[in-house]
């Protein structure tokens, strides 16, 4: 059995009309880096909230670590929703020491996690005076200092510059690379490839996919084209490795088996005494997958 | 407990708005407190009598009278107390720093005791600095042929500091009920000058007993005033176990219902 983190079962909450989470059942791995993806309005940030124990749930539960929600599980998690939440008339420094006093550990490690995010130089100004991207970062540095088992994080790049986008993006890597679990919430396809192993895919608050962003994981699509196109489709369309033939302008687009790959492909092309003019075989991306699950 | 009085601490000590208007509280209690002879000495110079007699000798600085007198003058300026109390609660539930503490694994029940530390603090400032107020006064103007212990008559100042704890307290489900610092305080001040008080007189005859355990009537009877004994009225000169009672439950009922209301909502 796997070691999980987080244990999700059957969690819904509805906000009068809107269903804004729906029988969401998941799993968090230990270890690993666990993106949220889903356009804005998902049910992301709800579902983020009931784990954090903010939003109540209507129905449905969640185990941390195997155990169920209480403060001091929370101690056990750093985590960020939404936006920075700090006062605004209080320097870095002590707003993390208000965060280190109700996580019970962390003191020594402020100017740590302030250097880690690049705000040591400014720990004493206010946090009013702060930029966008610079109290993002302090919120980051927040949900580090008590060195926690498990990170989450919503929308982290959020209002970021590209430069800031990239730093966090990189710090996130990082942070996992320690051992440590980061569940990502992003509405960014682009994110989610970059940083994470493992994605769920939310619409309209229901889970369309979960599993591992993983080459394997995915067919793989191969192009052909010749110069008798129904030929070839013909060809394919009762061959027990091809999932399905799509007949596109002047090309054939296949999706293969897992029990087959574009060469055995070509070597029976060979075998009939078909020569193609164009061959291309690429995996199906994640944002393919994205976008067709989004479709319907 | 230390835990919570150091978050609560480095919130408010380093809140400009809240030294001015803790400065501000004690600048008023001070001079509300002082002004009492002047008023009598100035009703005298006018030739004012009250009851037949000279003011500038109704003896409200003597003991024991000035416990009752300067505990129940001394409640005058409480709102500005329960401002500082409306004013953290608000900022912590619109800065959003509420929500991160929970997430942070602060629980709910410690979110409303680090605000009853508060209320506490205020609540004890006040009182030590009445108490001092009380005692230098008291010995410089009761005249040394009067031989009244001075400790006769100090219940009030335990009424005094219940009395805030209370008001302070309905301030505070007030804030977490409403959830704007305004609309609080206007609400907090319609509901004590007109709400209560209009109930308070539409209430049919037999069932006037009532008007007792109204919350803002509950926290005024632990100290009733004083002033209409100097015009030979009949009034109530002790502190009663059941003002106390029923004070002590409205405080209970106050914090029970913030927590309630703070465990049920959505925090967003």
């Amino acid at each position: 059995m796997e070691d999980n983190i987080l244990e999700i079962n059957k969690l819904a909450k509805r906000y009068g009309r809107i269903q804004a989470v729906s029988a969401l059942s998941l799993n968090v791995p230990k270890g690993s880096v666990f993106g949220i993806l889903g356009p804005n309005g998902s049910g992301k940030t709800t579902t983020l909230g009931i784990l954090l124990g903010v939003l109540q749930a209507d129905s449905g539960s969640f185990k941390w670590f195997g155990e169920s929600s209480s403060p001091d599980v929370r101690k056990r998690i750093g985590a960020i929703l939404e936006r920075p939440l700090f006062y605004p008339y209080l320097s870095a420094v002590k707003n993390l020491k208000i965060v280190a006093e109700i996580k019970g550990k962390g003191k020594n490690n402020i100017e740590k996690v302030l250097q880690q995010v690049g705000l040591l130089e400014r720990k004493n100004d206010s946090f009013r005076k702060y930029s966008l991207g610079m109290k993002q970062r302090l919120a980051i540095a927040a949900a580090l200092l008590s060195d926690p088992e498990v990170l989450l994080f919503d929308e982290p790049t959020n209002g970021l510059d590209p430069q800031g986008i990239v730093d966090i993006r990189e710090l996130i890597i990082s942070i996992a690379a320690e051992g440590k679990t980061v569940l990502l919430a992003s509405h960014l396809l682009d994110e989610v490839q970059k940083v994470c192993t493992h994605v769920a895919i939310l619409k309209r608050g229901k889970l369309l996919y979960s599993g591992k962003i993983d080459g394997e994981q995915e067919n793989e699509l191969l192009e052909l084209a010749s110069d008798d196109l129904d030929k070839l489709q013909q060809l394919f369309e009762n061959h027990a490795d091809i999932i399905e033939v799509k007949r596109m302008r002047d090309k054939l687009l296949l999706r293969l088996s897992k029990n087959t790959n574009a060469l055995k492909i070509s070597r029976f092309l060979h075998e009939n005494n078909i020569f193609v003019t164009h061959q291309l075989s690429r995996k199906v991306s994640l944002e393919q997958k994205f976008l067709d699950l989004l479709k319907d | 407990m230390r835990r919570l009085l150091n978050i609560e601490f480095i919130k408010t000590a380093n809140n400009r708005a809240f030294w001015i208007l803790f400065l501000l509280y004690f600048l008023a209690l001070l001079a509300i407190a002082s002004a009492g002879q002047y008023f009598l000495d100035f009703l005298s110079e006018k030739g004012t009598q009250v009851a037949n007699i000279d003011p500038s000798i109704i003896p409200i600085y003597h003991f024991p009278d000035i416990w009752q007198n300067l505990t129940y003058i001394g409640g005058f300026f409480k709102f500005l107390l329960s401002l500082i109390v409306i004013v953290s609660v608000i900022n912590d539930i619109s800065f959003g720093t509420m929500r991160q503490h929970i997430i942070d694994g602060l629980s709910h029940f410690e979110f409303i005791l680090s605000k009853i530390y508060l209320i506490l603090f205020l609540s004890l400032s006040s009182t030590i600095v009445l108490l001092i107020l009380i005692v230098s006064f008291g010995n410089l103007h009761t005249p040394s042929d009067i031989n009244a212990s001075i400790f006769t008559g100090s219940e009030f100042i335990f009424a005094y500091f219940l009395q805030l704890v209370v008001y302070l307290s309905f301030s505070l489900f007030l804030a977490m009920l409403i959830r704007k610092s305004v609309l609080t305080l206007g609400i907090l001040f319609i509901y004590s000058v007109i709400i209560e008080p209009v109930t308070v007189a539409k209430l049919p005859d037999n069932l006037e007993w009532l008007s007792n355990f109204l919350p803002i009537r509950a926290i005024e009877n632990l100290v009733h005033q004083p002033f209409a004994k100097y015009i030979l009225q009949e009034i109530q000169d002790y502190v009663s176990v059941q003002d106390v009672l029923v004070a002590g439950g409205y405080f209970l009922i106050f914090t029970a219902l913030t927590y309630v209301l703070m465990k049920k909502r959505d925090l967003h």
